[in-house]
């Protein structure tokens, strides 16, 4: 029977009335109240964030039906609802957060169970005046073993949840992406590798992009660990000849270690290798170079040569240091050893400078190269100042915290962790102060956490954070790897 | 009379039958004769039913093909309505063809040609790469193309090219499929072919050209997988030539069959004569692709995965297997069936790569090998297998047996928040999901993993001690699991069998004495037979060792034969059931 007019029109008066009240849903009048602060995933509770940060969608542990979160200091107040997950409109949160800089504003959160609401206890979040770097960028891959299958490198705007994929190899199949390194957490001065066949080094210095050889006769490999020198006129890179292997108790899974590691420079200008006798073609693996923010100095790790795999549980990395002069491309004569592993019991691993040269971020584990697969690694922050090494106690948990990289303005850091489930890694973000105190480290903001989190069968790897949108022309990439257009690098041994 | 009707039924209704009845054969091998590979194609995949999922698959050119294909592939874990599914597809593509044709030009789809799709794409589905996503395809093509030729309103240019684009995206290269047909039925029913080839050829080339480039600025693929649209084959990157010949044929055939209703009206007898090239490619698509040494790998891997260990050692005894990976799962079995050192040499031992094989960069095979370390004990092992078979898979799909292996290896090592992961989306799939949140239940309950028949016997045999595992030590490593718990008889087994395929007669003696937490009698016949040719034939020694007497008497009577009749076939046939032949093949 067709409809009449008389039906058409209450119908439609509901439709509206359901959709208005949709609209405006009331702040809920909670019948009972918890009595204690929520267990939130991704704990938020007492955190501090920087004010461009995306919305803070959280949910809490247990069952219930709809969320409700209100977020106040004095007049200014933000309101938002969930189902089972907060979803807090993302222009609304941005204009809070502008309004509440440097303040500390109160997050009170009640849930609905069947009909009734209950409320919890607020909590404080305190809202940091200083903005961290838009962008992050890093590798999602499984966290397998020797195949990978989907991987590619990807940007998120840490503002909001966009995240888009730089280079996926789906674009080059069966080739794997790694390294991905920016200068100065510039967007627009990049490197990474694509292994594989017609694979290299892409290289983007602003000005020209081109796909590199960096493997020559007198390299152990190609370039694996990047670091570029601030001038940007050269990237410092290891040449490692790595294995895995496998564990077989339940505690351990994967181990990785060097036969040998050496450092060399890339002169970007020139492309050329240059290699110096001081940290090339020494009995000792030296690994991880990272230049000091004023481009003076060049950290690295090295340890001293054992063979493996019999003696992998032996080597341990010191964190050391040689003078580097930029406008000769040349090494000082002598290496310093700023932190002994025999004294510390440590291997020291990812020195990362901080951009205000006072400190170096390290990862410690217990011995090796490949801390992601050791639970006991943590991060510490080595004071060049006093000479201290402090253990980031507030930032560090049980399980593996391991890559780190610092924002530009030298307050906000990202680093990655598998607290969650031991497998995953996952991105966290924390702040250091002018006294090299840590505050309590967030997760990585998702519009649904913990389904995000649950769901994704990927690890997120060296994270970086860069100052702008990255662009790259993957089509070039892809165009330059499948018709093997690669230009293989000179090599130079003369530098002192 | 009766007789007569019936005849006079089947000569009407001949070409109504036998499209059923090749089906119904389709069905029939798929059903019972292939149900290992349609297993396997179950496995090898992770179909979630969330909303989600379907948003992540059809947002690619071909995306909702392929997300057809693997709804309809999940039911391949039932290799019996897998089959009907496959029938089924088939029969909608024949008669599909035939709407179409009618359509174009009514009774041209007389005769067997339409049955030459039919025929090709199931042949082609014996091939495990050929992905179902491609016949799912075709039938949506088909279907759509119907309705459009069906209904006036939707035959306008404007309805055509947005037709085109849908399909291009639901289906990818299959539009110029519905392309062909259009312009099929335009041509013939037009006096201005001029303008029907610029509008329904050209633009629709055209369009096909156009959509992929548009494509390529917001996907990540290479151009040439844009313009091809889905996965119809395992391999992202190759292109099959027979695949482009069998849509070829689909796109041509209303054409082919006007043309050779033509010929057929000249001379009524040559309506039979289409049958020969009908026939013909039956025989090529049954010769090419049907591979029943592949199939019987996948039967193996189905048995073993779903412990039916009798099943195993029933194939075995119908037909020897040869392979190395066939050999692993009888040896796998017998294991089980705490047989292995009383008949492995019955059956064709090709050494300690059949007993425990080496990781091999492949999605199949580490698949199969998980099992054996996961019976063993080897858990890291196990789930490290499951996890690169996994990775392995091309286009990156996922795979729900490797997920559950996976959730069921850190349940049992007690990582019970990635054992959550993994539950979380089995509870997504459709065949999983019961079993999924039953295992919830496993989770942080130590006590109940505990007293687990299966989880729990794994928890005390499996590897505790931590070493790097060894490709090379595989002996060393099961010496050490089996002496740290002296519980697991399979383990024990497996380490005897191990020096016996090895010929490391030494150590296999000196493993007699291990410790044994499990019932043993008498040492099995293959052990007696190593163990005399060791001790050699001292009556007191071999009493020592429990070596029976009609044991030592073939012994002695394999060592005269031997000494006499060194390179004597007959000599070794006679006792190719024994260890000492094993022994003194090269």
């Amino acid at each position: 029977m067709l409809m009449t007019g008389k039906t058409i029109i209450i119908s439609s008066w509901v439709l509206l009335a359901v959709f208005m009240s949709g609209c405006s849903e009331k702040v809920p009048i909670a019948s009972s109240e918890a009595g204690c602060v929520p267990s939130l995933y991704p704990d938020y509770t007492e955190v501090t964030v920087p004010c461009n940060v995306a919305p803070l969608n959280f949910s809490v542990d247990g069952d219930y039906n709809r969320i409700f979160a209100e977020f106040r200091r004095n007049e200014s107040r933000l309101e938002a609802f969930g189902k089972k997950t907060l979803d807090i409109p993302i222009d609304k949160w941005q204009s809070f957060m502008l309004e509440n800089r440097g303040e500390t504003v109160d997050v009170t959160v009640s849930v609905r169970v069947g009909d009734k609401w209950m409320r919890y206890n607020s909590f404080p979040i305190t809202v940091d005046s200083v903005a961290m770097d838009s962008h992050l960028v890093y590798r999602l891959i499984a966290p397998g073993y020797e195949v990978y299958s989907r991987m590619g490198i990807y940007q998120r705007d840490v503002t909001s949840f966009r995240e888009t994929a730089l280079i996926e190899n789906s674009l080059t199949p069966h080739r794997c992406m790694n390294c991905h390194s920016f200068n100065q957490n510039n967007p627009d001065k990049l490197s990474f590798h694509i292994r594989g066949e017609n694979g290299g080094t892409y290289l983007n210095t602003g000005a020209e992009s081109s796909l590199l050889d960096l493997n020559t006769d007198h390299t152990i490999s190609a370039g694996v660990y990047p670091y570029w020198h601030p001038s940007g006129d050269y990237i410092a890179y290891s040449v490692n000849k790595t294995q895995q292997g496998f564990h077989t108790s339940k505690e351990l899974c994967v181990e990785v270690f060097d036969h040998a590691s050496d450092i060399v420079l890339f002169d970007v200008n020139r492309k050329e290798i240059l290699a110096t006798p001081l940290l090339n073609a020494t009995p000792e693996l030296e690994t991880f170079p990272a230049f000091s923010a004023d481009g003076k100095t060049l950290y690295f790790c090295s340890s001293e040569f054992h063979p493996v795999p019999n003696e992998y549980k032996l080597i341990r990395y010191s964190l050391c240091s040689v003078e580097f002069d930029s406008s000769t491309g040349s090494f000082g004569e002598r290496i310093d050893t700023i932190l002994n592993s025999a004294e510390i019991g440590k291997s020291v691993l990812f020195p990362r400078p901080s951009p205000d040269g006072k400190s170096i971020m390290v990862t410690l584990a217990d011995y090796g190269t490949f801390p992601i697969w050791h639970g006991e690694a943590d991060l510490a922050l080595y004071d060049l100042q006093s000479s201290s090494l402090n253990l980031m106690d507030r930032v560090n948990s049980a399980d593996t915290e391991s890559y780190h990289s610092w924002s530009s303005e030298g307050r906000w850091f990202v680093f990655s962790s598998r607290r969650d489930d031991g497998l995953y890694t996952r991105l966290y973000l924390s702040s250091v102060d002018e006294n090299g105190v840590a505050t309590k480290p967030f997760l990585l903001p998702q519009k649904d956490a913990r389904r995000f989190y649950t769901e994704s069968l990927y690890s997120y790897n060296i994270p970086e954070f860069v100052k702008g949108t990255v662009e790259i022309d993957e089509r070039d990439v892809e165009k330059r790897v499948v018709e093997g257009r690669i230009k293989r690098v000179g090599f130079r041994n003369d530098i002192r | 009379m009766n007789k007569i009707t019936i005849f006079g039924y089947l000569k009407r209704s001949h070409m109504r039958i036998l499209p059923l009845m090749i089906c119904g054969t389709i069905f029939c091998f798929f059903a019972f004769m292939y149900q290992g590979h349609l297993s396997y194609l179950a496995d090898f995949q992770m179909f979630l039913l969330t909303g989600r999922y379907f948003v992540e698959m059809v947002s690619h050119p071909g995306g909702f093909s392929e997300y057809l294909g693997e709804a309809v592939t999940q039911f391949y874990v039932y290799p019996v309505i897998g089959a009907a599914f496959i029938a089924l597809l088939l029969y909608s593509m024949y008669r599909l063809l035939i709407i179409i044709c009618d359509k174009i030009k009514p009774q041209s789809a007389k005769g067997w040609m339409p049955l030459m799709p039919v025929i090709v794409y199931a042949g082609l589905l014996c091939d495990e790469n050929f992905m179902l996503a491609g016949l799912c395809a075709v039938v949506l093509t088909l279907s759509i193309s119907a309705l459009h030729l069906s209904f006036a309103p939707l035959r306008g240019p404007m309805a055509y090219y947005i037709l085109m684009a849908a399909i291009y995206w639901m289906c990818g290269l299959t539009a110029l499929i519905f392309a062909a047909i259009v312009y099929t039925y335009n041509i013939i029913r037009t006096d201005d072919r001029y303008r029907v080839t610029l509008v329904y050829l050209a633009g629709a080339l055209a369009l096909m050209v156009i959509m992929p480039i548009v494509a390529s600025t917001f996907l990540q693929y290479p151009l040439s997988r844009l313009a091809f649209g889905g996965v119809y084959y395992n391999f992202i990157t190759i292109y099959p030539t027979v695949l482009f010949l069998e849509y070829a044929l689909i796109a041509l055939l209303p054409a082919i069959c006007i043309l050779s209703g033509t010929i057929v009206r000249r001379g009524p007898w040559l309506k039979h004569i289409s049958i020969l090239p009908v026939m013909l490619t039956a025989v090529v698509m049954v010769s090419g692709y049907v591979d029943l040494r592949k199939e019987e790998v996948l039967a193996y891997d189905r048995c073993i995965r779903y412990k039916q260990w009798d099943k195993v050692i029933e194939m075995a005894d119908r037909r020897n297997p040869d392979m190395p990976s066939t050999v692993a799962c009888l040896n796998l079995a017998l294991a089980r069936n705490n047989q292995l050192l009383e008949k492995m040499f019955c059956y064709y031992q090709n050494g300690t790569g059949g007993l425990m094989p080496d990781y091999v960069r492949d999605f199949t095979l580490p698949m199969i090998y998980n099992e054996i370390y996961y019976h063993l004990g080897f858990i890291n092992t196990s789930r490290r297998f499951a996890f690169e078979a996994m990775e392995a898979i091309p286009g990156g799909r996922k795979s729900v047996r490797a997920i559950k292996r996976l959730a069921e290896t850190n349940v049992i090592n007690g990582k019970y928040e990635v054992a959550r992961k993994y539950l979380t989306l089995l509870e997504q799939t459709l065949f999983y999901k019961y079993w999924a949140r039953r295992m919830r239940g496993y989770i942080d309950n130590e006590q109940l993993i505990d007293t687990h028949p299966e989880y729990g016997e794994l928890r005390k045999i499996r590897v505790d001690d931590d070493f790097l595992f060894s490709q090379d030590e595989k002996d060393m490593m099961l010496g050490l699991v089996y002496t740290s718990s002296h519980r697991s008889r399979l383990q024990y087994e497996y380490l005897q069998a191990y020096y016996l395929l090895s010929k490391d007669l030494k150590r296999f003696l000196a493993c007699q004495s291990l410790k044994k937490e499990f019932p043993v009698s008498r040492p099995s016949r293959t052990q007696q037979e190593a163990i005399c040719m060791v001790v050699g034939t001292g009556r007191e020694e071999l009493d020592k060792w429990m070596v029976a007497g009609s044991t030592l008497a073939d012994y002695n009577s394999f060592m005269a034969s031997y000494r006499n009749f060194p390179k004597d076939p007959q000599m070794l046939k006679n006792f190719d059931n024994t260890y000492w032949h094993y022994f003194i093949r090269e």
